[in-house]
């Protein structure tokens, strides 16, 4: 292993950001929430993130 | 045109500089601050691609939006302890923010002090990946002999698989004794043997790093970071107990 350790910048890492950003974080309920009449105020797929976390390795230690 | 307010962060009350040129703003109350910025509600309700056929890119809306969400987190999150919000988290107006910073203070000052001083580093190990040995010629080989020689091949490559499975256990248990909390990633790939993001306060970075070169055995290893503490942000915050919904304009 080298001496250094070399840390992936997480800006360039896009699965990982769709995943924190849209997957984590803490839920606001209640009525201070607004959503849209009748459909979900986003609507996203699960496969975006299952798809790729294999070319999110590509910033191993180096 | 419906104009909404999208909450960020939560955050302590404090002079908020960020993100000149935007409106990107504070809603403070008794301490705490909710990080906010209007938006127009259409963008949100036409996030409805699928953006999985081709792999996302950069100039997709949601990226767009997603990426904007994480460089406001960051950004107050340079500065001050940070409890991110989910994306597309979006308020009515001012009123609805100071009530839910009211109504939940108690739970959302905990929860910022718990991740206060705190960063997230995502970790992920795998096999490395090994010089394909099927190309080996088996010209002259006896029936037998070519089966004995693909029956060497498979156990070793099962035992490969164990070592590599009780290498990223003993790497997850040193990495844990550094970290606040820990939590894995809800969807692993098969092929990853750890991928977990681990809550590390800030004297036990050194430690935590040294231990990822260290005694990675015969697995490969990636890291990511340092987020907001995005994953360590689990609580679910309800203000009032009526949900209202309003008319798409």
């Amino acid at each position: 292993m080298p001496d250094e350790l070399t840390v992936t910048p997480s800006a360039d890492g896009l699965v990982d950001v769709l995943d924190r950003v849209i997957h984590r974080g803490a839920v606001i309920n209640g009525d201070v929430i607004i959503s849209l009449a009748g459909i979900d105020l986003i609507r996203l797929d699960l496969r975006l993130l299952l798809c790729g976390v294999d070319t999110a390795f590509d910033g191993a230690l180096s | 045109m419906t104009l909404g307010l999208c909450a960020y962060a939560i955050t302590l009350d404090h002079e908020l500089d960020l993100l000149p040129g935007t409106d990107v703003r504070l809603v403070a109350h008794r301490g705490l601050g909710l990080v906010v910025a209007d938006v127009e509600l259409t963008q949100f309700a036409e996030l409805d691609t699928d953006p999985a056929i081709d792999g996302p890119g950069e100039d997709d809306p949601l990226v767009v939006l997603a990426r904007r969400h994480d460089a406001v987190v960051r950004a107050v999150f340079e500065r001050r302890p940070v409890l991110p919000l989910r994306f597309g988290t979006v308020l009515r107006d001012e009123a609805a923010a100071t009530r839910l910073l009211g109504e939940r203070h108690a739970l959302a000052k905990c929860e910022l002090d718990r991740v206060a001083g705190h960063r997230e580093w995502g970790v992920r190990a795998r096999l490395p990946h090994r010089p394909d040995d099927r190309a080996v010629r088996l010209d002259g080989l006896s029936g037998t002999e070519y089966l004995a020689r693909r029956r060497k091949r498979l156990t070793a490559a099962e035992h490969g698989r164990q070592r590599g499975a009780e290498d990223a256990a003993a790497l997850h248990a040193a990495l844990t004794r550094h970290a606040t909390d820990t939590a894995p990633r809800a969807h692993r790939s098969p092929g990853l043997l750890l991928d977990t993001a681990y809550l590390v306060p800030a004297r036990e970075e050194a430690a935590f790093h040294a231990e990822l070169r260290r005694g990675v055995g015969g697995v490969e290893v990636a890291l990511t970071g340092p987020w907001p503490p995005y994953s360590f942000a689990r609580l679910e915050l309800s203000a009032g107990d009526r949900s209202e919904a309003i008319a798409h304009a």
